[in-house]
C-alpha cells in the first residue's frame, strides 16, 4: 500500500502511517529544539499541519522522512525565532513528565545533552537516524564538509560516553 | 577508516534502543488527526513556484513577440508603406551638383526599387490620400522650380518632405510614436522617398542646410535642425482633377500655409503621374505652381535669402519690369501681374530675377510668360538691365 499517493489523495490515514513509521525520529529531532512538552507537541502539530498540507512537494515515500524532517526543523526554528522575541508567544509550560523524567528514560537524550549545542541536531540525524551527511547539509543548510567537523567532534564524544564510562 | 565506520555502528546500534517518548507526545503523535478542513494543496509550493515561473517566461515571450511585432511594423513603413499613399515627383529637377540628384528613366526606376516597391491597386487618381499627401508635400511650392538655384533648399526641402511624410504615417500607427520614425528616416529610406516622388535617384548623404535638416551618422538617419519648428505648416483642404493629360493628371488644389504669424490661401495647379511601382508614395509630381502667390513677394518661400534686397526695392524692381515690357510692346499699357520665383546674387554684385509675369490677353485669356531678369542698384533705384523670356 503506498501510503504518500494515499495521503497525496487527502486519506489522513495513510498520512498517520507514514508519521508513526518516523514517530522516533520525528520526536527526537523535536527534542533536541525544545525541552518543555508543550513546546514539542506545538512544533510537532504545526509540522504535521503543514506537512499535510503540503504533501504532493514530497517526490517519494523513501524521501518522506528527510522531507518532513526539513519541514519539522524550519517549523522549529521559527518556534524559536519566535520565542526568542516574544517568550508568551509559546504555552506555558504544562504538568507533563518532567524534563529530568525524560532524560533518565531516554539514552539518546542522555547522550545528546552533553554534546556541544552545534553538535546535537548533526550528532542525531546521523547516529541515531542515520542520515547520509549530504542530506544533513542540505538539512542544516551547512556545507558536507562542516557536516563531516561536526560528526567527527560528536563521534569522539559519543564514544566516550556511551562505552569508556 | 574502518575505525570509524565501527565506532560509528556501535554508536548507532547503541542508540538505536531508545525508543522512548513522552506519553503527552505520544498522544500527539499517535492520535494527531489533521484537521478536518485541511486538505492537501492541489498544487505544492514547488508547482506553483514552477507554474509563476512559466508564466512570468509566457508573459517575457509575448513582450518580446509584441516588441518584434512593432519594430516589424516599423520596419514595414520604412520598406513597405501604404499602397494608398501617393507620390509626387518633379520633373526636370535634376541637380547640377556633383553629389546629388541625377536623372532617371522610368524604366531604371523600376528595376531599382523592384524589391521594395509596391504596386498600386488603381490606376485612378486617389484624391483623399492625395490631399494628406499634399499636407507634406506643399513645402515644395515655390521651392523646387527649375529657377531656384539653390541646391541646398532643394535637398532639405525634399528630405523635409520625407520626414514630414514618415512622421505622418506613424501618426496614422497607433503603436508607433514619433520617436519611432528615427528609424525611417534612414539615408536609404530618405533615398527612396524622394525617388519616388521625383524620380531621382540620389546615392549617398545630401548636403542640407543644418539649421533645418542634419544627418546623424551616428544613429544613420536625417533629423530635425534647430530652425525645423519655424517652418510653416499647410494644410490641404480641396483638390479637385482639372483635366487628364497624356502623362497622368492635371489637379487643382487649395492650400493653406500657416506660418507664425499669418496664413495664406494658395491655389495651386500640380501635374500629377502614377507610379505603378513604388517604394512609399505612388505619385510623381512633374510640376507644382502656385498660381496666387502672395504679395508683396514672400520671402519666407526660401529657407535662406541668397539676396539683400528688401521688400521695397523688390516692388520697386516689379514696377520697372512692367514698365519695361509696356515699353518693349510699343501698345497700350497692360496691367502686368509679375511673380518673383526666385533671386540670385551675380558675381558682378547684381541680380539675376526669374519672374512670372502674368496678364489678361485680348481675349480675356489667361497668359502667363516667365522671364530672367538682369537688374542691378543703382542709387535709390532698381535697374533693369535686360529681360530676356525663357
Amino acid at each position: 500500500m503506498n501510503y504518500l499517493e494515499d495521503a497525496k489523495n487527502g486519506n489522513k490515514f495513510s498520512f498517520e502511517q507514514l508519521i508513526l513509521e518516523n514517530q522516533y525520529a520525528i520526536y527526537k529531532t523535536a527534542r533536541v529544539f525544545f525541552q518543555e512538552e508543550s513546546e514539542i507537541n506545538l512544533a510537532l502539530e504545526r509540522t504535521f499541519f503543514v506537512a499535510f498540507r503540503e504533501i504532493k512537494s514530497c517526490k517519494s515515500e523513501n524521501n518522506f522522512l528527510i522531507w518532513i524532517l526539513n519541514q519539522l526543523i524550519l517549523t522549529c526554528n521559527a518556534l524559536e525565532e519566535s520565542k526568542a522575541k516574544n517568550p508568551k508567544a509559546l504555552p506555558p509550560a504544562e504538568p507533563y513528565t518532567s524534563y529530568e523524567d525524560y532524560k533518565k528514560n531516554s539514552l539518546v537524550e542522555q547522550c545528546i545533552s552533553k554534546l556541544e549545542i552545534e553538535l546535537r541536531l548533526t550528532a542525531l540525524l546521523y547516529f541515531y537516524i542515520g542520515i547520509p551527511t549530504h542530506e544533513i547539509s542540505k538539512l542544516l543548510r551547512i556545507s558536507e564538509h562542516e557536516v563531516h567537523k561536526r560528526i567527527e567532534k560528536s563521534r569522539t564524544a559519543l564514544d566516550n560516553i556511551l562505552f569508556e564510562n | 577508516m574502518d575505525n570509524f565506520n565501527n565506532k560509528d555502528k556501535k554508536i548507532k546500534e547503541k542508540l538505536a534502543q531508545d525508543k522512548f517518548i513522552t506519553d503527552s507526545n505520544k498522544n500527539v503523535i499517535n492520535n494527531y488527526i489533521p484537521n478536518e478542513q485541511i486538505k492537501p494543496k492541489k498544487i505544492s509550493q514547488a508547482q506553483k513556484s514552477f507554474f509563476i515561473f512559466i508564466f512570468i517566461i509566457v508573459l517575457l515571450i509575448i513582450a518580446f513577440v509584441l516588441y518584434l511585432y512593432e519594430s516589424s511594423s516599423d520596419s514595414d513603413l520604412a520598406e513597405a508603406p501604404k499602397e494608398f499613399e501617393e507620390s509626387i515627383s518633379l520633373i526636370d529637377k535634376t541637380f547640377n551638383g556633383t553629389n546629388t540628384f541625377t536623372s532617371n528613366s522610368l524604366v531604371n526606376e523600376t528595376t531599382n526599387n523592384s524589391n521594395t516597391t509596391n504596386t498600386l491597386p488603381s490606376d485612378t487618381l486617389d484624391l483623399e490620400n492625395f490631399k494628406d499627401f499634399l499636407n507634406s508635400y506643399a513645402y515644395a511650392i515655390n521651392r523646387l522650380t527649375n529657377l531656384n538655384n539653390d541646391e541646398l533648399e532643394k535637398n532639405t526641402i525634399y528630405i523635409y518632405i520625407a520626414m514630414k511624410y514618415f512622421d505622418s504615417q506613424s501618426i496614422k500607427t497607433a503603436s508607433l510614436d514619433t520617436t519611432n520614425t528615427q528609424f525611417a528616416k534612414t539615408q536609404d529610406n530618405i533615398n527612396k522617398f524622394i525617388y519616388d516622388i521625383s524620380g531621382s535617384e540620389i546615392t549617398g548623404t545630401l548636403p542640407t542646410y543644418v539649421d533645418y535638416v542634419t544627418y546623424s551618422t551616428f544613429s544613420n538617419s536625417y533629423d530635425y535642425g534647430t530652425k525645423s519648428n519655424i517652418l510653416e505648416q499647410y494644410n490641404c483642404t480641396d483638390v479637385q482633377i482639372a483635366r487628364e493629360t497624356d502623362a497622368g493628371y492635371n489637379v487643382t488644389a487649395k492650400i493653406t500655409r500657416t506660418t507664425l504669424d499669418k496664413n495664406v490661401d494658395y491655389e495651386v495647379s500640380i501635374n500629377v503621374t502614377l507610379n505603378e511601382n513604388f517604394s512609399y508614395v505612388p505619385y510623381k509630381i512633374t510640376s507644382i505652381v502656385a498660381t496666387n502667390l502672395s504679395e508683396p513677394f514672400d520671402t519666407t518661400f526660401h529657407l535662406v535669402n541668397l539676396y539683400d534686397l528688401s521688400i521695397e526695392e523688390i516692388n520697386l524692381a516689379k514696377e520697372n519690369m512692367a514698365t519695361y515690357l509696356n515699353r518693349a510692346n510699343q501698345s497700350s499699357p497692360i496691367d502686368y501681374t509679375i511673380l518673383i520665383n526666385s533671386i540670385e546674387t551675380l558675381d558682378n554684385g547684381a541680380y539675376r530675377i526669374y519672374v512670372t509675369v502674368c496678364y489678361t490677353g485680348s481675349e480675356q485669356e489667361k497668359i502667363e510668360n516667365q522671364y530672367t531678369v538682369t537688374a542691378s542698384r543703382k542709387m535709390n533705384n532698381i535697374s533693369i538691365d535686360n529681360m530676356d523670356e525663357i
